[in-house]
């Protein structure tokens, strides 16, 4: 190998690499990076345009063929609503409109002024209603909704949580009381705790999973540290769980905390705070129906109340389930006493034209 | 078989200018050995409905039919005979016949039957079983609220009626007692087959009956399976529609 020259230069043609990495270095670099750079956007750019833009404009075309061409669509512009201007009653028409169509509950949003539009003056920003985006088009028959999405502050979505956290806790008092496997945890579930949960079954095996992950409760071993394995009348396995010393240590260490609260959610608070004056007929009927459901619901509660166990000396596992049973009495009679002064406060505006007229 | 039954039954009241839907069409059929409870607040329309039942009071619309024949189609003498012998009553003024003890008064249906003295026996029997065994001598104007109302519960019940219409059998009572005054109920339905339209204001006392009612605003609310009601419904071809864009 010749020795390099005083400029650093080797001797000889100097090959295009080193062209690249030693004369003009920099100029060359730049040059390669910005085409790659280019090719990349490029890229990126077709594939949004692809993904995004041409199904759009296909379900738009569609829309249209398939309504009539009464829509033009427009996301996220936001037109003033005058909730009494016919156009707009899409969702004010009776039920039995022809329209089948016309009615929507993004109708009903935005009639009902959410996202600040339906008061006339200004549009607001709807920054406040993240991910609810839809559109009304003046002259258009319909509503064009394109994404829907109410959302709840975080800490009102914890409910699910809480409930699987519950039923774990559920599980290891069962097997604390006695040993058990899943359906008969299941059926003792149903029995102490009543109807009113509404257990999901699968629950109690989840739970149960989890508790043995953690230690605290573990199957019947017989002694060679296999679990027992009983078989069911049909010949399915059956694991019998207890509940480890953790395991109950646990279950008191919960008996000793404090309990949360549920958020209470009804189908109906949601259809009340979104109606409107012209809904209240229909309002009023359902408070009728709502109060069929919650006398179907107090006639699985025949029988006495947890005072009167009291007085006849019954075991407390007894008594305790009453408690519990007399929490939904309770509360569905707190429903009904509620539905009943609802009622009589919308037929009090039903009545009177003049004052629904001020308020609407 | 059908005992009592209501079909479309409508009253209205003048209260002062205002005029006042105790009952908009009610429809009931209780048969014998039914205990139906209804529950609805003051003023829901319940005593009302327990009148028109028992044929006190003429509905305005809509037809009363007891043991299959219509009430409207009784004569007044009639209609009054039944309320001797059929339909017991028990309602929330009750007064004891002027002069009597309370067991004489609670005895006297049985008089025309039986002996005094068998018929005192009864009296006491049934006194004794709806809880007040210490009133049989007592006076009107001695006794409570609750106690009042048991005489007259057991005033109705001596002479053993295939209907008994109860006015808020339950109120003025402790836990106790109204666990008593039920069981009588209950028992009464269970074993000798007496219908029982029964009133309350609320859901505790409810609990023993057979079927359980509301009455809001003169409509009669029955359980049926859960059908959760729609406010707007969403045809699936609109809301397709909806989506595009």
């Amino acid at each position: 190998m010749k020795p390099p020259t005083a400029d650093g230069q080797p001797p000889g043609a100097p090959p295009v690499a080193c062209v690249v990495a030693g004369a003009a270095p920099p100029l060359a670099c730049v040059v390669v990076c910005v085409v790659v750079v280019l090719v990349v956007v490029g890229a990126v750019v077709v594939c949004t345009v692809v993904v995004m833009v041409v199904p759009a404009v296909v379900v738009g075309v569609l829309a249209c063929v398939v309504t009539g061409g009464g829509v033009s669509v427009a996301p996220l512009s936001f037109e003033p609503l005058e909730p009494q201007a016919p156009t707009a009653s899409a969702a004010s028409r009776p039920s039995g409109s022809a329209r089948a169509g016309a009615r929507s509950c993004i109708g009903v949003m935005l009639a009902s002024g959410i996202g600040g539009t339906g008061r006339g003056a200004q549009p607001e920003p709807v920054a406040s209603l993240p991910r609810l985006r839809y559109a009304r088009v003046p002259g258009a028959s319909q509503w064009v909704g394109r994404s829907f999405e109410l959302r709840l502050p975080v800490e009102r979505r914890q409910g699910g949580a809480n409930d699987a956290m519950s039923v774990k806790y559920a599980v290891l008092g069962l097997l604390a009381q006695r040993r058990g496997y899943g359906y008969d945890l299941v059926q003792r579930f149903e029995e102490q705790v009543g109807p009113a949960w509404q257990l999901n079954a699968g629950a109690i095996y989840v739970a149960l999973d989890k508790l043995e992950q953690e230690g605290l409760v573990k199957p019947l071993g017989d002694g060679a540290d296999q679990p027992v394995r009983r078989r069911t009348a049909r010949g399915a396995p059956r694991v019998i769980y207890e509940a480890t010393p953790q395991g109950l240590e646990r279950f008191e260490d919960w008996m000793a905390t404090g309990t949360s609260m549920a958020p209470l959610r009804e189908e109906l608070h949601l259809k009340l705070a979104l109606s409107q004056p012209r809904n209240l007929a229909r309002l009023i009927e359902l408070t009728y129906e709502q109060e069929e459901a919650c006398l179907e619901r107090l006639e699985q509660h025949r029988g006495g109340t947890a005072l009167d166990l009291l007085a006849s000396a019954q075991p407390w596992s007894d008594v305790a389930s009453v408690m519990v049973r007399d929490a939904e009495i309770a509360h569905l009679q707190a429903t009904v006493h509620w539905l009943r002064s609802i009622r009589e406060a919308m037929r009090w505006l039903q009545e009177r034209p003049e004052a629904l007229r001020s308020r609407s | 078989m059908t005992l009592l039954s209501l079909d479309g039954v409508t009253k209205r009241y003048a209260r002062g200018y205002r005029e006042v839907e105790a009952l908009a069409g009610v429809g009931l059929e209780v048969e014998a050995g039914d205990f139906v409870a209804i529950w609805g607040a003051s003023r829901s329309g319940k005593t009302t409905l327990l009148r028109v039942a028992a044929g006190i009071e003429a509905p305005d619309g809509g037809r009363v039919a007891f043991d299959g024949r219509d009430l409207a189609a009784r004569t007044r003498r009639a209609r009054a005979r039944l309320l001797l012998t059929d339909i017991g009553c028990v309602w929330q003024t009750g007064r004891i016949t002027r002069g009597l003890s309370v067991l004489d008064h609670v005895a006297l249906p049985r008089f025309k039957q039986s002996s005094h003295a068998q018929a005192r026996g009864e009296a006491h029997d049934m006194l004794d079983r709806v809880g007040i065994p210490q009133a049989a001598g007592a006076r009107w104007h001695e006794l409570t609220d609750g106690e009042r109302t048991r005489v007259a519960l057991a005033h109705a019940l001596i002479r053993r009626p295939r209907l008994l219409l109860a006015d808020e059998p339950t109120a003025n009572l402790n836990m106790i007692e109204r666990e008593q005054v039920l069981g009588v109920l209950r028992s009464v339905a269970d074993e000798a087959g007496v219908a029982i339209v029964m009133t309350a204001p609320d859901a505790p006392n409810l609990l023993q009956s057979h079927r359980l009612m509301s009455l809001d605003g003169g409509r009669l609310i029955k359980p049926r399976s859960e059908q959760p009601g729609t406010l707007i419904d969403f045809p699936q071809a609109g809301r397709r529609a909806g989506r595009g864009g």
